[in-house]
């Protein structure tokens, strides 16, 4: 995307939330498959990246995304007790506490990260999440440019 | 420099309806590093996948992704195709289009975008893909079947059948478990006993076998393929190999007031002893508890009778380790404690029995040589009332769950009681009767209308013993909506069936999952019923829910098939995920020690040539290393990575996305 | 504070061999510098004021230091605090370390070795109180709008240097090579401006998160006054709120990160 494209997409009326996912192998991934399977229709703007648990999710691959420009993140993993690798969740579910209060007090609005359980028999769940999450970032408008967590065009 | 091929597959219209395919192709040709970019209408075909094959040979490609259908699909196939044309299967990578992307949008724009968005980052994550290898992991072709029952007596003999050695530990004197005490099996009456001490025999005999009774596992350490199990051989006091189990010793022994557990305290034992007759091995064990030698330090006398001279009050626990490359777990059940209902005596009235009881008065072998004869004062009772449903189904005070086999031994029980006495009256009280199996339904049929079992749908709210020693039985019959009082002389109560006492220990050792309940948890419900969520570690029987005979035996066999399986190679192969240590960065602050769920990274102590310890780091045993990359997220240095989701694989995903 | 009592523990324990230095404060021109110590003959020059802030376990990492162990090392409660965690976390054992303890209002707690101090800090300091300006400060940070706390925070990341002396202040900082010095992949930009700061900063705070004895020597060594304690208080009253956890008083504690709850809190997932 060349900048006068990123400008433009960035303006308030055509504003499209770039939302970037962390999700888990084994059930939120195979649930967004499930959501293919069962046709269940859901906003382009979401784009998947695959680990093998959100015990793998390092604090930084947030703030990358988010230093990336990325409009809003998503993590998304088994519900508890479901872990394929049985606590990998439960390691994560710590690290977001931690750092989802952090990072709203240095100035990301928690409305720009989101966290759910999704399982692989949810598909419908995931096409609400996403849905939802980009009705959300729509409203709230792009990250602003100058939050410090982002990447200056000078940086 | 990178050479990637990049296959877009149509799916037929699947794809090709949302997703403009060739603009997709289009845009993956002009990405850095990609020489071969194709779109094909069914790339799973033979046709398909013979384009990637030879795009692989001819374009010298160092890494293929295809854009096709979800990885859970198809990514078998394409990483064996990769692999037939000599790539490393893991150089190939697989972009989601179909159902992360057109059967989930319909805007044909939207849908092309985020397609080419998923072959970018896909493109970008397998040019640092490395060449990732099976790991292989030597198996030990021994099983070890812990628990001496129908369950653990069939696997062991399966797995012994199969040509593999097993070691078979028991902790109580004598294989045969809780069948060895029934008198007739449901549904077709046969002796409990003659047709397992068969098999008792049988497996005692097998030169694949090793028993070792009267033994716990005590530690297991290890992974699939290499489990090195401590077992304690507890003191025997009876040196086996000298005993020839003449039985000259427990005659004498002065001690004889022990109650027997295996008549479930209706007849009592002696301190040395045999559990029954038919045991296997038939060599007595001292009960250090209760022998007079041993507490006291007077007596002795079975040392005096022994012709072989086989006592020796010196014996002492031992530790044996074995190792084995399979652990199957068949630990069983014990019943319910009722005393924990108080209408029905709180266990209290002797006359207010369980089912185990009620089998042992009916067996043939048993302390009343197979009358039924009451506990209180060996009268044959006119009256039996079972209780079904005693403790199972009851939230509150007993267990959540059906029992699952209390229908069916009731009816056998009402059904042996009639045979033995023919004016007698039995008559159940039950919540439903659940008879789904194999001539089950028959079977309470048959209860009812040929032998004249009276059932009653209905709770019981009272059972208490009047003056005159009758047992009263108060109780509500829901079918004719009122109220019903039984003057009784035998209740039987059948209560729930629980696991093993000490199993969440063993569980803990092993490295397995338990629910609620205290049940062993199977790795998949519907799919993978006797795994469990450590490799290598099989359940059988009744350690994983409440089950019957059958239902044990062939579970047991499915078990022992998992093992065999796992030892028709010599070598296991693994998927090559696993955690690696960089050890010149470790601080061995041990964070990922203590996260990781499998107990895989464990200290690794560096030395210098001389053999002194320079350093520790941690260091991942890939055999044991399941994948989940727990370790990376909380090692703050970087000092580990996981195979086939670097740090450099993730954020280079991150990056493309911008 | 009856230093003679300090300086006399220090010499003996030099003069016996229980410690082979003792690090602690000696004064240089009206400032409290560190001393280190290796013969009882110098115990004369320890001092110990409220102007020694400095955590001494810092020098525990310095692998130059290493062949001096077992070290002595003067130490309040919050760095008392560190020492049992870098116990917990391998990075020192029993027999490494000598404290001589000092309490916050100057009270000397003689020679302590580290399961005394773990003794002590339950005993007498089990209710350290976060800084109450610190708490002041932050609630009104969090009453801000979320672009009036990035302005706060891009102003305040704006004048990092990337120097590290946070990092070289803290005894928790013990990692080899940091994070921010990795290059294969670069996770964070060492370019002292924007993002770079920001990712600095915010991972330096976490990877203290449930380790941080909330002693304040990062932010007094910060150059630029860069307000870190915000930062670190802000993790440690999550940590002790949501999972009950205050660190540095057990050696064999779990790591807060790196071990869980079943009933972890989870209210704010979907």
């Amino acid at each position: 995307m060349t900048q006068a494209e990123a400008k433009s997409t960035e303006s308030a009326e055509a504003f499209e939330p770039r939302i970037v996912a962390f999700v888990c192998n084994w059930c939120t991934y195979a649930g967004a498959d499930l959501t293919g399977t069962s046709r269940i229709q859901y906003a382009a703007n979401v784009r998947i990246i695959k680990l093998p648990c959100t015990g793998r999710i390092d604090p930084l691959f947030i703030l990358k995304a988010f230093e990336g420009g990325a409009d809003a993140v998503l993590v998304s993993g088994c519900h508890p007790g479901d872990c394929h690798y049985t606590s990998g969740n439960y390691h994560a579910r710590r690290r977001w506490t931690l750092l989802r209060n952090l990072l709203a007090f240095t100035g990301i609005d928690p409305r720009r990260l989101f966290f759910s359980w999704v399982s692989a028999a949810e598909g419908q769940k995931f096409a609400d999440l996403i849905n939802d999450i980009t009705g959300t970032v729509r409203d709230a408008g792009p990250f602003d440019p100058t939050n410090p967590a982002r990447r200056q065009p000078w940086t | 420099m990178a050479r990637v091929g990049v296959f877009i597959c149509h799916c037929g219209e699947n794809i090709g309806r949302t997703v403009d395919c060739p603009a997709v192709t289009e845009a993956a040709a002009r990405l850095p590093g990609v020489v071969e970019s194709v779109d094909y209408k069914y790339m799973c075909s033979d046709p398909g996948q013979q384009m990637i094959k030879d795009a692989i040979k001819e374009k010298k490609l160092s890494g293929v992704v295809v854009a096709a259908c979800s990885p859970r699909m198809h990514e078998p196939t394409f990483r064996r195709a990769a692999a037939e044309a000599g790539l490393n299967p893991f150089l190939l990578e697989m972009a989601n289009l179909r159902e992360h992307c057109s059967w989930v949008h319909e805007d044909r724009g939207e849908a092309t975008a985020k397609a080419i968005d998923l072959v970018r980052i896909m493109v970008e994550k397998v040019k640092r893909n490395a060449k990732l290898h099976p790991i292989r992991v030597p198996v030990e072709p021994t099983a070890l079947v812990i628990g001496g029952g129908i369950a653990g007596i069939q696997a062991a003999l399966d797995i012994a059948d199969g040509g593999k050695k097993v070691v078979l530990v028991e902790r109580s004197p004598s294989l045969g478990g809780h069948m060895a005490r029934l008198s007739e099996t449901f549904p077709t009456l046969d002796c409990s006993q003659c047709i397992l001490t068969p098999r008792m025999v049988e497996v005692a005999a097998h030169p694949n076998v090793t028993i070792m009774t009267y033994a716990e596992v005590a530690k297991v350490d290890g992974f699939v393929g290499n489990f090195e199990v401590t077992i304690r051989q507890k003191a025997r006091y009876v040196d086996p190999a000298t005993c020839t189990g003449c039985g000259t010793c427990y005659q004498k022994c002065p001690s004889k007031k022990i109650p027997s557990e295996f008549d479930a305290g209706l007849a009592n034992r002696t301190a040395i002893y045999t559990p029954f007759p038919q045991a296997v091995p038939n060599k007595p064990v001292i009960d250090a508890q209760h022998c007079l030698m041993l507490t006291e330090g007077k007596c002795g006398v079975c040392a005096k009778v022994c012709p072989t001279g086989a006592i020796n009050f010196e014996d002492t626990d031992r530790e044996v380790t074995v190792k084995v490359g399979a652990i199957v777990v068949a630990t069983g059940f014990e019943l319910w404690d009722h005393s924990a209902y108080g209408e029905y005596g709180a266990g209290k009235i002797e006359d207010v029995i369980d089912g185990f009881q009620f089998e042992r008065l009916a067996s043939a072998g048993g302390p009343t040589g197979g009358e039924i004869r009451r506990p209180s004062d060996g009268k044959i009772p006119k009256t039996v009332v079972f209780i079904q449903c005693c403790g199972s189904r009851d939230e509150k005070r007993g267990v959540p769950y059906c029992s699952k086999i209390c229908c069916m031994y009731t009816a056998k029980h009402a059904i042996l009681y009639r045979h033995k006495v023919h004016d007698g009256r039995a008559i159940v009280f039950y919540m439903d009767v659940r008879a789904g199996g194999k001539g089950y339904d028959e079977f309470v049929r048959r209860a009812i209308e040929a032998d004249g079992a009276e059932y009653v749908r209905g709770r019981v709210s009272r059972v208490y013993r009047r003056a005159d020693g009758k047992l009263i039985v108060r109780g509500a019959d829901t079918l004719a909506g009122q109220a019903v009082t039984i003057e009784a002389d035998l209740v039987v109560l059948a209560d729930a069936i629980v696991p093993r006492t000490g199993g969440n220990e063993l569980a803990q050792m092993l490295g397995i999952a338990y629910d609620t309940n205290g049940f062993y948890s199977e790795a998949h419900p519907k799919l993978r019923p006797v795994e469990t969520a450590t490799a290598g570690v099989f359940l059988a029987g009744a350690c994983q829910s409440p089950k019957d005979i059958p239902d044990s035996v062939a579970q047991a066999s499915a078990a022992a098939a998992k093992a065999l399986g796992l030892f028709s190679q010599p070598e296991l192969e693994r998927e090559p995920i696993v955690a690696r240590v960089n050890e010149e960065m470790c601080v061995h602050c041990r964070a990922c020690i203590k996260a990781c769920p499998y107990g895989a990274i464990e200290d690794y102590d560096i030395k210098d040539r001389k053999g002194n310890v320079v350093r520790t780091v941690a260091r991942v045993n890939e055999g044991v290393c399941q994948g989940c990359g727990t370790c990376v997220a909380v090692c703050r240095s970087g000092s580990i990575d996981l195979d086939g989701f670097t740090d450099e694989q993730i954020l280079v995903q991150i990056a493309t996305l911008e | 504070m009856d230093v003679d009592r300090l300086r006399q523990d220090a010499a003996a324990v030099l003069a016996d061999g229980r410690a082979r230095m003792v690090i602690g404060f000696r004064d240089r021109a009206g400032d409290r510098v560190p001393a280190f110590i290796t013969d009882a003959e110098q115990a004369g020059e320890l001092l110990y004021d409220e102007a020694c802030r400095q955590n001494l376990a810092a020098y525990l990492k310095k692998a130059e230091l290493k062949r001096f162990r077992p070290v002595a090392i003067v130490a309040r409660p919050a760095v008392m605090r560190s020492l049992v965690l870098l116990a917990a976390e391998a990075q020192v054992a029993d027999e490494d370390v000598l404290v001589l303890g000092v309490s916050d209002d100057q009270e000397y707690h003689g020679i302590l070795d580290l399961a005394a101090t773990a003794a002590l800090l339950n005993e007498k300091y089990a209710e350290m109180p976060h800084d109450p300006d610190l708490v002041k400060r932050i609630e009104e940070i969090s009453a801000m709008t979320p672009e009036e706390r990035s302005g706060f925070w891009t102003e305040q990341f704006a004048r990092c240097t990337r120097c590290y002396a946070c990092r070289a202040a803290c005894p928790m900082c013990y990692c080899t090579q940091c994070i921010v010095e990795k290059n294969v992949p670069q996770w964070i930009s060492t370019a002292a401006a924007g993002h770079g700061n920001y990712a600095w900063n915010i991972i330096r705070a976490f990877h203290l998160a449930g380790r941080c004895t909330e002693c304040g020597a990062c932010e007094a060594a910060c150059p630029q006054g860069i307000p870190l304690m915000l930062l670190n208080v802000v993790l440690a009253r999550d940590v002790e709120e949501e999972f009950g956890v205050k660190v540095g008083y057990d050696a064999e504690a779990e790591p807060v990160i790196g071990s869980w709850r079943e009933d972890d809190n989870e209210d704010f997932i979907r």
